[in-house]
């Protein structure tokens, strides 16, 4: 097993810094909503058994990064959209969680942007005083990651179904550790919380040589160049097969979560590569050792790894 | 945005700077230390893509070669780069600002516009990029209807965007001039695949980009950076 006091690169200046809030604003996901809703009902039972209260807006909308860094929306056009969600959080008077790496790096750049830069919020405030808005910029923006573990004595307290037994892999994600060069509580290199919390969850760490690669969506490259996407993934999913052969991979981002995920059954029908690894988010791994009945955990929706699934869950008692 | 820049000018840069809204800035410090392309992973798949180069011809005015290549549209956006970059150059900002740049020299518009529909079907009708149905037919037969998860999680089958926040996106979409760029390149085609026969299986095999880009002219793309080698081999 790790030796994670001699790893750590864990900013611990940044975790002192979150605070530990009653309500946050949860901010929805994309993918997560329409593709993989475990993710959801895990965030919310996790967060309330946690003690933070999740506040759910029907009028927040994607982020818009995927349009933004598809190039068809300027900067000028998702400027006013991150400052339009962001100000909902701050209508509540509540900072904002995201459970997507793709939202939070691109709440937090293009927030901090137009903190630093007053003639670009005054023009986005322009706009948004047309619709009774304002941007203020004064709602922090967390990962979910980095809740959890500044909620890690809370969930040490509150683990009703420990994980022994199971190898866990990580993949952390490019846009929390290497987007957020400065805002994440880890380090871009050589990150450990999430095996921290895996351990305390009772689970074993598992590596692999590409455990630091992306997970080879590449944002646009899956649909213009999938070919390349594919070679990205079959390299990262081969390395975790052969190496770890965990039972879970634990990811933070639902879009690798849905790459990692659907790129099995496509490997498998373009180049005969045989694969079965389930891919989970941190929130239904929280979920998992938070004692959260199945349906919430709703594993059904992801398509790589099914019959591992089953075999693992049958070892900590969840009949799948 | 480029037309008032010389092409092949040493200033380009400087001029560009401004123009790019502070995006990206300090390009001028860079090391050519190669630290960027060592751990890129476009660069694992595809030999020739090479940031550390795209960073030298910005800075010294070597511009046309970066914007009419083929090179600069296969960036995965992943900020390995700005990560392990010892003087903080955070190149996929360049990236997605020269992107823009190519655009209006009429490069790049046939992958743009495969990614325009999610921006036109979804995000701004349903205020969600990433829409519930799904094209794979394995899929849908594997899984079933996502709605159907969503109601035995005890939610909603459909999250719920309100109305007024998609006005307002829509308004901003308007206002912004997002709205009139993707009435220029038009929406496009993607295979049904419950139609799904042997040659169009093939076909999806080995995916082709769309000819036509709407009514924009476009240029054909160049390996700028070296012979175009790559794929599983080489990961
Ligand atoms: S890592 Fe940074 S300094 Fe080094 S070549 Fe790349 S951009 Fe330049
Ligand atoms: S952001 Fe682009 S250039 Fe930078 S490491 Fe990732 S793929 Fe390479």
């Amino acid at each position: 097993m790790h030796k994670l006091d001699k790893l750590s690169g864990i900013r611990e200046e940044i975790v002192a810094d979150i605070p530990i809030p009653e309500e946050i604003f949860y901010f929805q996901s994309c993918v997560a909503s329409n593709k993989y809703p475990g993710i959801e009902s895990c965030t919310l039972d996790v967060l309330n058994k946690l003690g933070v209260k999740p506040f759910v807006s029907e009028d927040q909308t994607c982020c818009g990064g995927f349009v933004t860094f598809a190039n068809v929306a300027a900067p000028t056009a998702s400027m006013p959209a991150v400052a339009r969600n962001i100000s909902l959080a701050e209508e509540e008077g509540l900072d904002i969680c995201a459970v997507c790496n793709g939202c939070w790096t691109f709440l937090n750049e293009f927030g901090h942007f137009m903190n630093g830069n007053d003639e670009v919020k005054e023009s986005v405030n322009m706009m948004l005083n047309m619709m009774g808005r304002e941007y203020k910029g004064e709602s922090n923006i967390f990962h979910i990651g980095a809740m959890l573990y500044k909620l890690k004595d809370r969930i040490a307290e509150n683990v009703e179904r420990p994980l022994e037994g199971l190898k866990f892999a990580t993949h952390y994600g490019c846009h929390y550790l290497g987007g957020g060069k400065y805002g994440a509580i880890d380090d871009a290199q050589h990150p450990s919380f999430i095996q921290e919390l895996v351990e305390i969850m009772g689970g074993e760490n598992v590596d692999y040589t590409a455990s630091g690669e992306c997970c080879g969506t590449g944002f646009t490259q899956v649909i213009n160049d999938k070919e390349k996407s594919l070679d990205h993934s079959q390299m990262k999913l081969e390395s975790v097969r052969d190496e770890a052969d965990p039972d879970f991979v634990i990811v933070l981002c639902p879009y690798c979560l849905s790459q990692l995920d659907r790129m099995q059954q496509q490997l498998d029908y373009r180049r005969d590569v045989k694969l079965d690894i389930p891919i989970i988010h941190i929130t239904q791994l929280a979920g998992l050792a938070l004692g959260l009945p199945k349906e919430r955990l709703a594993f059904d929706a992801h398509i790589g790894g099914q019959d591992r699934f089953k075999k693992a869950l049958n070892k900590i008692g969840i009949d799948y | 945005m480029l037309e008032k820049a010389n092409d092949w000018s040493d200033t380009f840069y400087d001029k560009w700077k401004p123009i790019a809204m502070g995006f990206v800035n300090g390009a001028e410090k860079c090391l050519q230390c190669g630290k960027c392309t060592g751990q890129c992973p476009a660069a694992a798949v595809n030999p020739s893509y090479n940031p550390r180069k795209i960073i030298y011809d910005l800075v010294n005015g070597n511009i046309k070669r970066v914007l009419s290549s083929v090179e600069l549209w296969q960036c995965f956006f992943c900020s390995g780069c700005f990560a392990t970059c010892p003087v903080d150059i955070n190149f996929p900002f360049f990236v997605f600002m020269l992107r823009l740049g190519a655009m209006s020299q009429g490069f790049g518009w046939e992958d743009v516009k495969q990614l325009e529909k999610y921006a036109e079907k979804d995000y701004l009708q349903d205020g969600i990029t990433v829409s519930p149905e799904e094209r794979n037919p394995y899929v849908i037969e594997e899984r079933g209807d996502i709605a159907d998860i969503r109601q035995k999680a005890g939610m909603p089958r459909q999250r719920e965007v309100s109305d007024e926040a998609i006005a307002e996106i829509n308004m901003i979409s308007d206002l912004s001039g997002m709205t009139n760029f993707m009435k220029k390149i038009g929406g496009v085609e993607l295979y049904d695949c419950s139609k799904c026969t042997p040659k169009i299986e093939e076909k999806c095999k080995s995916k082709e980009l769309p000819k036509k880009v709407g009514n924009v002219k476009t240029h054909y793309r160049f390996y700028n950076y070296g012979v175009p080698i790559g794929g599983a081999d080489n990961a």
